[in-house]
């Protein structure tokens, strides 16, 4: 191979080189990026529940005709925008705590109540909702009541 | 596979589809405590009351109906009695509490009622008059 012929040879590979280095430019895609936020629902705190006709504390004068009552303000929080759905007991027990006194005669409310603050603002530091459950014991319920201390629960559930 | 390992499958399936159907619970603890109390049953809401005497000859009695919480034992106490100013050596005795249904208390409701009676030595007329009646306090 002459000279001449090997020139020629070697600007036919760069030129080829070149158009190929062409090829390899920038090219565009797009890539599709899906997310949910789906609705949740949760409890923060479930502070206790005193149930009382003389104002103070827990106490329960069952001489006086007033109904005796108490409010829990449990706080929840929800997916911004999410309505929570609640379930609540339509009654419940309260039993005997202090054996040597009232055994393990119970009472039972006679009203069991609750509202909320509507749908949630996030999930964020100072977010929180309020669900306010209310608890009566009306004069019936009470006014033969063993002496003694009571205690019971409620359970709530949220959804979702 | 086995009609047991479908089983074992498709529960294991419901379990995770009851846990992720979003729902939270939460317990709220109730508590309260029933006083105890005892009041005079015709003067509503009161621990203390006059007892009006029936003064039959040589003594006064009286009674006077109470309720308390169910399990509460009452204590009583006489606070006054009619003085007798004219009586001179026959200033009358205090009127003792004579029973008072030696009971524990069973309620505040209807048909609860516990008696407590009250007497007197009144011999004569002039003492008589004096022991119109008689005040009593309950506790607790």
């Amino acid at each position: 191979m002459s000279t001449r012929t090997l020139k020629r040879l070697l600007l036919s590979a760069a030129v080829a080189s070149t158009f190929a280095a062409g090829s390899a430019q920038a090219d565009n895609t797009s890539v599709t990026v899906n997310a949910t936020i789906i609705g949740v629902c949760k409890f923060q705190v479930t502070p206790v529940l005193n149930i009382t006709n003389t104002g103070s504390g827990s106490n329960i004068d069952p001489s006086s005709s007033t109904t005796a009552q108490g409010q829990s303000a449990v706080t929840y929080r929800c997916t911004n925008g999410q309505a929570p759905t609640f379930t609540v007991p339509a009654s419940a027990t309260v039993t005997c705590t202090t054996a040597p006194t009232c055994n393990t005669s119970t009472m039972t409310t006679s009203s069991l109540t609750s509202a909320n603050t509507g749908a949630g603002t996030g999930m964020g530091a100072g977010k929180d909702q309020t669900l306010t459950v209310t608890a009566q014991i009306n004069q019936a319920g009470f006014q033969n009541a063993l002496l003694g201390s009571y205690q019971g629960s409620i359970a709530l559930t949220v959804a979702p | 596979m086995s009609n047991r390992l479908s089983f074992s499958i498709a529960a294991s399936w419901v379990l995770v589809a009851g846990g992720a159907d979003g729902a939270e619970t939460a317990t709220i603890s109730i508590y309260t405590t029933v006083l105890p109390v005892c009041r005079f049953a015709a003067s509503i809401g009161s621990d203390a009351t006059r007892i009006p005497l029936d003064r039959a000859q040589g003594s006064a009695t009286g009674a006077v109906t109470y309720q308390c919480t169910s399990g509460v034992a009452p204590t009583f106490a006489i606070t006054a009695s009619a003085g007798c100013p004219g009586c001179g050596d026959e200033t009358p005795s205090a009127p003792v509490i004579v029973s008072y249904s030696h009971a524990i208390g069973r309620g505040m409701g209807s048909g609860r009622e516990l008696t407590l009676v009250v007497a007197g030595p009144a011999p004569t007329e002039s003492v008589r008059t004096a022991l119109s009646n008689v005040s009593v306090t309950v506790s607790p």
